[in-house]
């Protein structure tokens, strides 16, 4: 164990819960497993995860800042802080450019405009319920009988998208189900559904306005089809660093640094 | 008018739906040489046997897009039930955003609309009539407006849409604060309302006169005796009229009253409907069942209506708003008379007001079935459902909510539709046998 | 008892008239009564609907398409003992006015015909309710100058309010002084000298009760202000979790508490006291139902201006269509004339309790105070 501070950001989102350790404002370790029905427990045993392959205990930890969805569950938390703001945070750090931060997690969708020291200028979030979120193009990959990791190969292969105009997920699969029965092949189905997500959220990229650099985190930013559409509709390059579902637990983990480095200071 | 204050800045607004399909159209529909491209095409459609009321239509729109596009004539924005005489008796042109939202959805420009809309804050739980002519205004592909007019009456999207339209190009706002029930009182201080509003644009928007007034009445007037005759041949069982069609030309009725071309239009229909009855060419020929239809309808998907009509045999009899409500105008007392056509409006008053006119739709049109196109975001209609149900349950006949939108896609589950307007032709056939029983 | 739907409509009148008189401030939609109004309409005129008892008045007042069709659910289905709409002007002119105060003299004829006061006395007792009210209503802007002091919380100066509204409903004389928040059966009454005293005597021991008890947030003067603008707040908690997310709410523009009582009706002309009436109430702080212009706007403008807010929340009903319009005209105005930020939250009955609502507000909140997480490492 090397000396110095320890700070653990997690963020505790419907789908997954996410941890990220640092040493004195340094990425360590970076954890990730499904929330569970315990928000609580879910973010202890990322904690306990992220410790244990450093080989410290919970006595080390210096500071820990929780967010996301749960963030108040989680027991063990110095401070909690919105997923927007740690979002914000998070995507900065790992896109230094970053002026605009498109998240779409599980359940809802987010796009943030950050200022020029990297703070939270604007926000908006989707206040439906799961359209056009990871849940929907869950959903429609079952339908589709495919994976949520082919979505970029066949968005590449379809000749033309299908032309899908629901981002509700009752609405769109009869959608899915009426194109596939006059024989519409899946990956025009599937570059239909992600141009759907990405129709959806420019309307509120737009109200909080486009500053390039555009980054993406959250866990659809790994879904390689809606980035495709959301460049060609934005006509913008669309940046998704390593680390983009993380970006929350990242930004939280940078946030407890911070205030470690005040506290000591003071 | 309303006064501003704080000047409307074009900066201000980050617009999203720009596309480079809408760039193309806006800078098409300002030149002069494609107004005169498309008189051509429509003298070429009249060549090649196009029914004459639709080619009336498509060309005398054309004219009024053509003098709002071109500046030849101010534009004058309007909410849907404005009385129109009011601007061409002015010698301007209307414009309805609202039911400019039903063309653009059948031409397939809506989306980008909606997102120009949304990009500005718009909720999508709003109307999409009223979000559609925002986005058309603000991506400057509807005209230019000269002034804007609404009435308060009927729908709070429409007039609260229309003023910020009227903020974005900065332009003068008239209300008419439309009382809520019809008395001598209430007539006057709405007569005053179109009078001052009346004046006032003659001011403020150079190239409006009142000198056609008298006009703009006798056309609404002589338009108006043709139409009566059209709905008593739309009595005939079966329809001479296919009625998805007639909800297409439902934004003439709310548009052109007061035009000059609108009497030779229902002067041409009605002569096609007196055809059709002699000829027996009907458009639903095996016609099992007639349906009245509340509210509008979806402009952008035909399958729902050719699903109904030729796969199902039912037509769409009559229209709620094509109901004629009001008496003829008199030149003599012109804003008066306006006031009493904006106020015999069934929409407006009491629920009862509606019921009425329904009743007499369902009678005089022999109607087996009702239904109500429960547009997303409609409060003034949608929220009547249950009155609806129970007053036509009442008089035994079947009534249909169908959700949807007319404008916004996204809104609207096309498979759910065709499944629930199947199970309301399969409702009608069950009672037909049982009654038959 | 009459059930009042909206800020236009007087109180004055009922009383007047001597039937106690609510502004109906209901918990939410009853579930039994959802088949009525289409699930996607404002909670506020959902929640207006109910069976009322066969001596109740409900008033409803041309406010929006759904209340108009609120209006046409009551009396098509016989819901209230007598159902009765309120034709308020959207504009504010000399005719208008003069139209309103026809108006009010027909609600006002018709109140006659259920309420207890003898008719001939009617005009008297209107100029009693008018100062009564006046006296009230000055009263509870004093409740809002201490919230926007912070030397009160804003749940308490808007709990006030509501609370007052029930006196009103109830209207305790001095031997029978009734418990706001336990009012029990409502009764009519007679307007005797003296009545308003001891209701106001009321609202002042209220209020000192609420000044006496400690405030949470009185002593942290780095707290961070915010106004709350919007048609209607539906209940307290978004009050409630504004200021538990840290910030505090120093004005709070809704037709409950503040555009119901921040003004007063001129008694002391010889005019008709329904023209006096009607000018007051068409001229008070618009709602957002009224063409009024931009006078919305300045008006939030002052008030963020004069209290030094800087953020502001507006709230809008789910589906209420007025909100959605106001929200993108006071945004943009707001935005144009000093860049004040402003967070959109839309939501039902009990929204300030869900986590959605919390996390916009914390980041709003957070927002605001960014600078202050990064540099002060507060």
């Amino acid at each position: 164990m090397k000396a110095g501070s320890y700070v653990v950001g997690i963020d505790v989102g419907s789908s997954a819960t996410k941890g990220v350790l640092l040493l004195d404002g340094q990425l360590l370790s970076v954890f990730m497993l499904p929330t569970g029905t315990d928000l609580n427990a879910t973010a202890g045993e990322c904690i306990q995860n992220l410790l244990r392959t450093e080989g410290l205990t919970e006595n080390d930890l210096s500071y820990t800042v929780s967010t996301g969805y749960g963030r108040a569950q989680v027991k063990v938390s110095d401070r909690t802080i919105t997923e927007i703001t740690c979002h914000g945070r998070g995507a900065r750090a790992l896109a230094p450019r970053a002026g605009l931060v498109i998240d779409i997690g599980g359940q809802d969708s987010k796009v943030i405009r950050l200022d020029e020291d990297g703070m939270v200028a604007d926000f908006v979030m989707n206040d439906k319920c799961a359209a056009g979120t990871g849940r929907f193009l869950e959903v429609m990959a079952e339908r589709l009988g495919t994976s949520l990791l082919d979505f970029g190969r066949m968005w590449k292969e379809a000749r033309k998208p299908a032309n899908i105009s629901s981002t509700c997920t009752v609405f769109a699969e009869s959608e899915v189900i009426s194109l596939l029965s006059k024989g519409m092949e899946p990956s025009a189905i599937i570059r239909g559904l992600c141009d759907a997500v990405a129709d959806r959220l420019l309307g509120m990229v737009h109200r909080v306005g486009v500053i390039p650099d555009v980054v993406m985190t959250g866990g659809v930013s790994k879904n390689r089809g809606v980035r495709l559409s959301l460049e060609k509709k934005l006509s913008q390059k669309v940046i998704v660093p390593d680390l983009s579902q993380c970006a929350g637990a990242y930004g939280a983990a940078i946030i407890g640094h911070e205030l470690v480095m005040r506290r000591q200071q003071h | 008018m309303i006064p501003g204050g704080i000047k409307a800045r074009k900066s201000h607004y980050k617009i999203a739906g720009e596309t480079r399909r809408i760039k193309i159209m806006r800078a098409l529909s300002r030149k002069s040489w494609v107004h005169g491209a498309a008189k051509l095409v429509i003298n070429h459609m009249e060549k090649r046997g196009g029914k004459p009321y639709q080619i009336d239509a498509i060309r005398c729109f054309a004219d009024d897009f053509r003098h709002a596009y071109l500046k030849q004539k101010p534009c004058i924005f309007t909410s849907a039930f404005v009385p129109n005489e009011l601007i061409y008796g002015l010698g301007g042109v209307p414009f309805l955003p609202e039911a400019a939202s039903g063309f653009a959805a059948s031409f397939g420009f809506a989306r980008e609309s909606l997102t120009a809309c949304e990009s500005l804050w718009y909720s999508p739980d709003l109307c999409s009539f009223h979000r559609a002519g925002v986005g058309a205004s603000v991506l400057e592909f509807a005209p230019k407006p000269a002034a804007v007019v609404v009435s308060s009456h009927l729908c709070d999207g429409g007039k609260r849409s229309l003023f910020q339209i009227s903020q974005y190009h900065d332009c003068p706002f008239y209300i008419l604060d439309v009382p809520y029930t019809c008395s001598a009182q209430s007539l006057d201080r709405l007569g005053k309302q179109l009078e001052k509003v009346a004046r006032s644009l003659e001011q403020e928007v150079p190239g409006l006169s009142g000198k056609y007034m008298d006009e703009a009445f006798a056309d609404s007037n002589a338009a108006r005796n043709y139409y009566l005759d059209l709905c008593k041949l739309r009595t005939n069982a079966p329809s001479p009229w296919r009625g998805s069609e007639a909800l297409n030309y439902v934004v003439l009725f709310l548009w052109s009253w007061g035009s000059p071309w609108l009497p030779k239009f229902y002067q041409s229909l009605r002569d096609h409907a007196e055809d059709v009855i002699q000829s027996g060419d009907y458009p639903v020929p095996n016609e099992q069942f007639r349906l009245a239809w509340l509210n509008l309808r979806p402009y952008y998907s035909p399958k729902l209506f050719s699903y109904l009509e030729d796969t199902c045999q039912v037509s769409i009899a009559f229209e709620e708003f094509s109901y004629m409500y009001w008496d003829p105008l008199d030149s003599g007392d012109p804003y008066i008379s306006l006031a009493k056509k904006i106020m015999a409006n069934p929409g407006w008053g009491p629920i009862e007001r509606r019921l009425e006119v329904i009743g007499k739709i369902t009678r005089g049109f022999s109607i087996d079935g009702v239904v109500q196109f429960a547009q997303w975001g409609c409060r003034q209609y949608n929220g009547a459902a249950s009155i609806l149900s129970d007053y036509l349950r009442k008089k035994g006949i079947p009534f249909l909510n169908l959700d949807g939108d007319g404008v916004d896609i996204r809104n609207s589950g096309e498979a759910q539709s065709l499944t629930r307007l199947g199970a309301f032709r399969e409702l009608l056939e069950s009672r037909r046998i049982k009654n038959l029983r | 008892m009459v059930y009042l739907s909206c800020s236009y409509i007087p109180y004055e009148i009922p009383l007047a008239a001597g039937m106690p008189a609510t502004r109906g401030i209901f918990e939410g939609p009853l579930p039994t009564m959802e088949g009525y109004l289409p699930r996607d309409f404002c909670p506020y005129a959902r929640a207006f609907i109910r069976q009322y008892g066969d001596k109740d008045m409900v008033a409803i007042a041309e406010s929006c398409d759904a209340m108009r069709r609120a209006y046409d659910v009551l009396s098509y289905w016989n819901l209230a003992g007598a159902v009765y709409f309120v034709d308020v002007p959207r504009t504010y002119d000399p005719e208008a006015v003069s139209f309103y105060a026809e108006e009010l003299k027909g609600f006002a004829s018709k109140l006659s015909d259920s309420g207890t006061a003898p008719r001939d006395e009617f005009s008297e007792r209107l100029t009693v309710a008018i100062n009564g009210m006046n006296q009230i209503r000055k009263e509870l802007s004093c409740v809002f100058d201490l919230a926007s002091k912070r030397q009160l919380s804003a749940v308490k100066a808007t709990q006030l309010a509501i609370n007052v509204n029930q006196l009103l409903a109830c209207f305790p004389s001095a031997e029978d002084p009734l418990d706001p928040l336990d009012p029990g059966p409502s009764h009519t009454h007679n307007l005797a000298p003296g009545m308003f005293d001891a209701l106001i005597e009321q609202i002042e021991r209220m209020i000192g009760q609420a000044l006496s008890e400690s405030s949470p947030f009185s002593q942290d003067r780095d707290r961070i202000s915010v106004g709350i603008s919007g048609t209607c707040l539906l209940d307290l908690s978004l009050i409630e979790c504004i200021e538990n997310a840290g910030l505090d709410v120093v004005f709070v523009d809704s037709c409950i508490p503040l555009r119901t009582y921040d003004f007063v009706v001129d008694s002391k002309t010889t005019c008709d006291p329904f023209y006096m009436l009607a000018e007051a109430y068409l001229r008070k702080a618009p709602c957002p139902r009224m063409f009024q212009g931009k006078e919305r706007i300045w008006r939030l403008y002052e008030l963020a201006s004069d209290y030094g807010v800087r953020g502001l929340i507006y709230f809008a009903p789910k589906f209420c269509d007025q909100a959605y319009y106001d929200f993108i005209e006071i945004r943009h105005g707001l935005r144009s004339l000093g860049r004040l930020p402003v967070l959109l939250l839309e939501g039902q009955y009990g929204m300030g309790r869900t986590g959605q609502v919390l996390t916009r507000v914390e980041a709003f909140r957070e927002m605001l105070e960014g600078t202050q997480i990064l540099k002060a490492g507060k």
